[in-house]
């Protein structure tokens, strides 16, 4: 079976627009024009990366160096269009980079559906459990992130917390973070919603633990 | 109603289903304060994807860069080749 996602055509959001068509310039051009996008959206792209790795920097840095790599290819294609959303665009590839990673270390099983992976937290079968290092209190976002809402955001299972990180965090609308996931728009509105209630939950009960509330 | 309460403390619900929640949410204090704590979330998840003023901006090294560009290379060298 071909884990390999598609890269994702282009995205429709008014931010972030390219001025240079991607299809007739030539290739120094395009390459000039590409890097300028690359270098204005990295911060970006390193901090949602952060997210989907749980703060493992190196990790991070591999899947934003791998989608701005394949992102070239999809650009020098003409799947990148002129007055889409570059930094909308960009974090969909990295969320295939993040994701196809996932599947080919078989962390991600397919056939699991993610109800069965969230009903009881962590309940999945143990390949589909993040490695240790990967646990919230042994990477870095407990050093560098230290805060309540990161936190809770780390405690959701992965199909969870990628759709809070997409449309929550990053700004993707529905249809984009299903289209980046290649899941149905409405899997992705009732797992927002599962994601929100959960971390709500957890939120309350962190300010509980701090008498805050 | 929990799907509901959801899309409507992140602005992407319309039509009679907002006219419901809203109906709803101004008889049952448990949907009203649940809709409060979601509108807080989304606010307060909005922030963590923007860079704040002041905050270390995240960069990739020289390295990194260094690599990328190597890829971009092979990219342009297999296009050159028409494969």
């Amino acid at each position: 079976m071909d884990l390999t996602m598609e890269l994702p055509g282009p995205a429709s959001k008014d931010n972030g627009r390219l001025s240079l068509s991607s299809v007739n310039a030539p290739i120094e051009d395009k390459r000039k024009a590409y890097a300028e996008i690359a270098k204005q959206y990295q911060a970006d792209l390193l901090l949602a990366a952060r997210r989907l790795c749980k703060g493992n920097e190196d990790r991070a840095q591999d899947h934003v160096q791998d989608s701005l790599i394949r992102g070239y290819q999809a650009f020098l294609d003409g799947r990148f269009l002129t007055g889409s959303n570059a930094r909308a665009w960009l974090i969909r590839i990295l969320t295939n980079s993040f994701i196809n990673a996932y599947r080919r270390s078989q962390r991600w099983d397919a056939a699991i559906d993610v109800d069965t992976l969230t009903s009881g937290g962590e309940a999945g079968p143990a390949s589909t459990h993040a490695p240790s290092d990967e646990i919230p209190g042994h990477s870095l976002v407990e050093q560098t992130l230290d805060d309540a809402l990161e936190k809770a955001l780390n405690s959701l299972s992965n199909g969870l917390r990628v759709c809070v990180i997409l449309v929550d965090i990053e700004g993707l609308d529905y249809a984009e973070a299903a289209a980046a996931l290649d899941i149905p728009v409405g899997t992705v509105r009732s797992r927002l919603s599962r994601a929100r209630i959960q971390l709500h939950e957890t939120l309350q009960e962190f300010a509980k633990d701090r008498r805050l509330i | 109603m929990t799907d509901m309460l959801s899309e409507a403390a992140d602005g992407t619900l319309t039509g009679w289903k907002l006219w419901f929640t809203n109906l709803h949410v101004k008889y049952c204090p448990g949907c009203a304060a649940a809709l409060t704590g979601l509108k807080d979330l989304c606010v307060r998840l909005s922030k963590l994807g923007t860079v704040q003023t002041g905050d270390h901006v995240p960069v990739l090294s020289e390295e990194r860069w260094s690599s990328i560009e190597s890829g971009w290379e092979a990219i342009e060298a297999r296009v050159s080749k028409g494969t």
